[in-house]
């Protein structure tokens, strides 16, 4: 999985999936709750006598079908368990159908098998994508950049985006030239040869910019910045990185205003109970340095809920261990609304895919860089006083459009699985998305 | 004609039928889903779903958002069993078990274990296996196999959990007074002529399709009769007559007010109940089939995916009133709809059929096949309420077809 939440944000492309049409029904319907534009979903459908026969002609039929239709600049391939079960080449088959079609590439993309992960699947998309569409080009002569990562399987995704977006030009002056994936076309990707710099929002983009930067000479930032500290370091790891000065003095102004806010919080944070923070490692990690230096918060415990992506700190829970994690006395959980949901306890919301409804809002307020900083610090302290209320209230990341947070949010029984069940064991919360 | 197409007389099975497009976008339900879905309304009933990371992700829509993936309160659990890689080398059994074992001990009622393509594929046997623990813990566990790619059939979820749930009822003694009414759900239900007559009569009514209880499905063999209002049921009512003895009367299959004045009749037979006079509501019918008669003969049509559960049933009945069946969209073959084919194939018909779940890629192939009438080419199903209104709303469908055109050149009702 995860190939699906790197590729179907981008315009002009088409998705194809060899493979039962149930997949792309369900993926394709959570996607277009909360992507407004971006490629159309296919699927071929298979039948026994496929797989028995491991005839291509369905896949060949398809893609005549969807290119002649929809002319797509590219079309995207991918398997679904059936065929990778039966060891379907979907490599050969786009080789196969390239001379066909000139006018549009042809891209299948490996899913991993079976041991493959979301940040997996992502990890190998990106990879893929920077492979093959990317053309050769010059620098721009403005100062631009890509965004490597932002990727819809994260909560607040595209609000993070644009706050980087925000930054970049108030410090830089610098225009994005591509964010892959969730606010990009075909066009885009093949030109992302162009920019001055990349900027690499999640370790699962480090592949692909690693594969820009022996290509094209790009160089590359790693780094999720939640709070004032850690966008200080950011802003300087770009101007060291790309040799260029950034604007001091409206960094100055604006991180001055951000810390008055955030100096605010910490005042307030008195009684804010220990954190506990489950999702994606990069989300996680930002987010508990900034509580932990700048709020003062205590962390209680950290996890991943992605076996592939883990770090020295913040190792993968299971299921069994998360349940086994919350069951502590008191605590303020950021996850994923059906986990916070499950605890009983007070949370706000870090994580989750914003299946099932959520993610609608695409005006929403960011958690990373300064805005984020202002923004998380305000939802952690909402939670400060009085104890022991619990009761399961996940804090939405959501405000309302007037820019009003939507205060305790709503109780959501039904959210979606948050990812990381545990591999070959039961999973109540379901699996990996 | 750019794409072959298989006809009726090509189409003996559900898993004959072919896709109409050769791409689906969005493409209907995977029977994991409706299996989920349909679970999930029943009080209860906890669910396991085994199957890849995607089954069990998807699973978790139906089963969490009716109901919360916990439902402490209910003491139901819906969870999924994900098969690591080794699994769908080496066999999920041992894990499976320990998953089914460890949801009983946590005090579940009764759980429905929805096994989908890998295991499917790789040969488990998890039917085995909870007949196994069935009859080890004396606990109330059985199967439903329904891996997508052998069964394109949206309806094969619910169908198969239906027919499931025959393993978990008991041999009861007879409430004469009680009556179930089975496949109860999505649209669906008695007509309320019939409901009227019997709750007059002092029977009561057990819906068995929706928002009742698993205790509803344990001890249904104890009603005096079954009466099917979906053709999903009717499994299920075919194996409690051969099990438990329960008379039945499929009303799903009644369509023509002739059919309805029949089932009736069954039922005075049957219950001892006296049925009101309904020739008013025949009037009313049999005047809009002498309109269609009139207006729409010799005009070809196509049913799409949301016109009828029982496509061949209402194809042969609009084929009665002069008009010719070109194109129909069949989910699945129900009990008796082989007659109503032959009986189609005997008429001189013998139209495209097809699963037509792809938009407006099927209304492309529509407009190429050239049909007067597209009834019901929108996803969302109609109420299938059997009952003297179904008649009434596809004659004014048929009817409604000299109204607006759509960009295919046919027009949609």
């Amino acid at each position: 999985m995860g190939v699906q939440q790197a590729v179907a944000t981008i315009r002009d492309a088409a998705f194809l999936e060899y493979g039962c049409m149930g997949h792309m029904n369900y993926a394709g319907k959570d996607y277009k709750e909360r992507i407004t534009d971006g490629c159309k979903v296919y699927s071929t459908h298979l039948s026994e006598t496929d797989i028995a026969l491991g005839d291509l002609k369905r896949l060949y039929e398809a893609a005549e079908t969807v290119i002649t239709n929809d002319h797509p600049k590219a079309l995207l391939l991918t398997t679904s368990s059936v065929p990778e079960m039966t060891g379907t080449d979907l490599g050969a088959a786009a080789m196969e159908l390239s001379p066909l079609y000139p006018h549009t590439k042809i891209i299948s993309f490996e899913s991993g098998g079976f041991g493959a992960t979301v940040c997996r699947g992502i990890e190998l998309a990106l990879d893929t994508l920077a492979r093959t569409l990317p053309v050769d080009c010059g620098k721009t002569s403005d100062f631009t950049y890509n965004i490597i990562g932002s990727c819809y399987d994260l909560y607040n995704y595209r609000a993070d985006a644009e706050e980087i977006v925000r930054m970049m030009w108030a410090s830089f002056n610098a225009k994005p030239l591509c964010i892959l994936s969730s606010d990009t076309d075909v066009d885009k990707i093949e030109r992302m040869g162009g920019a001055h710099l990349n900027l690499v929002i999640r370790k699962e983009g480090i592949k692909a910019a690693t594969r820009l930067q022996d290509r094209f000479g790009t160089p590359m930032v790693c780094g999720r910045p939640y709070g004032t500290l850690q966008t200080r370091k950011w802003i300087g790891d770009i101007e060291e990185a790309a040799g260029r000065a950034s604007d001091r003095a409206s960094i100055r102004r604006d991180c001055a205003e951000v810390a008055g806010i955030v100096e605010t919080a910490r005042r307030g944070a008195e009684g804010v109970p220990e954190l506990f923070l489950g999702g994606n490692a990069d989300v996680v990690g930002g987010i508990a340095s900034f509580a932990e230096q700048e709020l003062g918060l205590k962390i209680g415990a950290k996890w991943s809920d992605d076996p592939a992506s883990v770090t020295a700190d913040i190792p993968f829970f299971d299921e069994a261990k998360r349940m086994e994690a919350l069951k502590a006395e008191q605590y303020l959980l950021l996850a994923n609304t059906e986990l916070i949901t499950y605890s009983g306890k007070d949370g706000v919301v870090i994580a989750g895919t914003e299946l099932a409804g959520k993610g609608l809002n695409i005006y929403a307020q960011p958690y990373v860089g300064l805005r984020g900083a202002a923004n998380l610090a305000e939802r952690l302290i909402e939670n400060a006083a009085p104890q022991g209320r619990g009761g399961g209230r996940p804090s939405g990341g959501r405000p309302d459009g007037d820019g009003r947070p939507n205060g305790g949010g709503r109780p959501n029984g039904g959210g979606r699985p948050d990812g990381g069940g545990r591999s070959g064991g039961r999973s109540g919360s379901g699996a990996r998305h | 004609m750019s794409r072959m197409f298989r006809k009726l007389s090509q189409v003996r099975s559900t898993k004959a039928i072919p896709m109409f497009s050769p791409v689906v976008s969005p493409g209907s339900h995977c029977p994991m889903h409706t299996a989920v879905s349909f679970g999930s309304l029943i009080q209860g009933l906890s669910t396991l779903v085994v199957g890849s990371a995607e089954c069990t992700v998807y699973s978790r829509g139906p089963s969490s958002r009716r109901r919360g993936a916990y439902a402490p309160e209910e003491n139901v659990l819906n969870w999924s069993y994900m098969l690591s890689e080794d699994e769908t080398v080496f066999g999920c059994h041992d894990g499976v078990k320990a998953a089914i074992e460890e949801m009983l001990d946590a005090g579940i009622q009764a759980l429905m274990v929805i096994t989908t393509c890998i295991p499917h594929m790789t040969g488990e046997d998890i039917h085995g296996l909870c007949e196994e623990i069935a009859v080890r813990r004396n606990a109330k566990v059985f199967s439903v196999d329904v891996p997508h790619y052998t069964c394109i059939a949206t309806s094969g979820g619910t169908r198969g959990a239906l027919t499931g749930l025959l393993g978990i009822m008991e041999e009861r003694p007879l409430d004469a007074q009680r009556i179930n009414v089975l496949g109860a759900f999505r649209g669906a239900a008695l007509f309320p002529e019939m409901s009227d007559l019997l709750e007059a009569a002092g029977y009561t009514l057990l819906k068995t399709g929706t928002a009742d209880g698993v205790k509803d499905y344990i001890t249904a063999p104890s009603a005096r009769m079954n009466l099917v209002v979906s053709p999903q049921a009717l499994d299920l009512a075919i194996g409690m007559q051969e099990r438990f003895g329960t008379a039945y009367i499929d009303l799903s299959a009644m369509l023509s007010y002739d059919d309805m004045i029949r089932g009736f009749a069954q039922l005075e037979k049957a219950l001892g109940v006296q049925a009101p006079d309904f020739s008013d509501r025949g009037a009313e019918i049999i005047k809009l089939e002498e309109k269609v008669l009139e207006n729409m003969r010799g005009k070809r049509f196509a049913l799409g995916s949301g016109a009828s559960q029982t496509p061949l049933r209402a194809a042969y009945y609009l084929a009665g009133l002069g008009m010719i069946p070109a194109v129909l969209h069949i989910d699945d073959f129900y009990p008796g709809d082989e007659a109503v084919r032959e009986a189609l194939l005997e008429d001189g018909y013998d139209p495209i059929v097809a699963h037509m779940v792809s938009g407006e890629l099927d209304g492309g192939y529509i407009n190429e096949i050239g049909v007067d009438v597209m009834i019901g080419g929108g996803s969302r199903g109609e109420d299938e309420s059997v009952g003297f209104d179904r008649p009434i709303k596809l004659l004014n469908k048929c009817l409604g077809g000299g109204g607006k055109g759509n960009k295919y050149g046919t027009v949609s009702v």
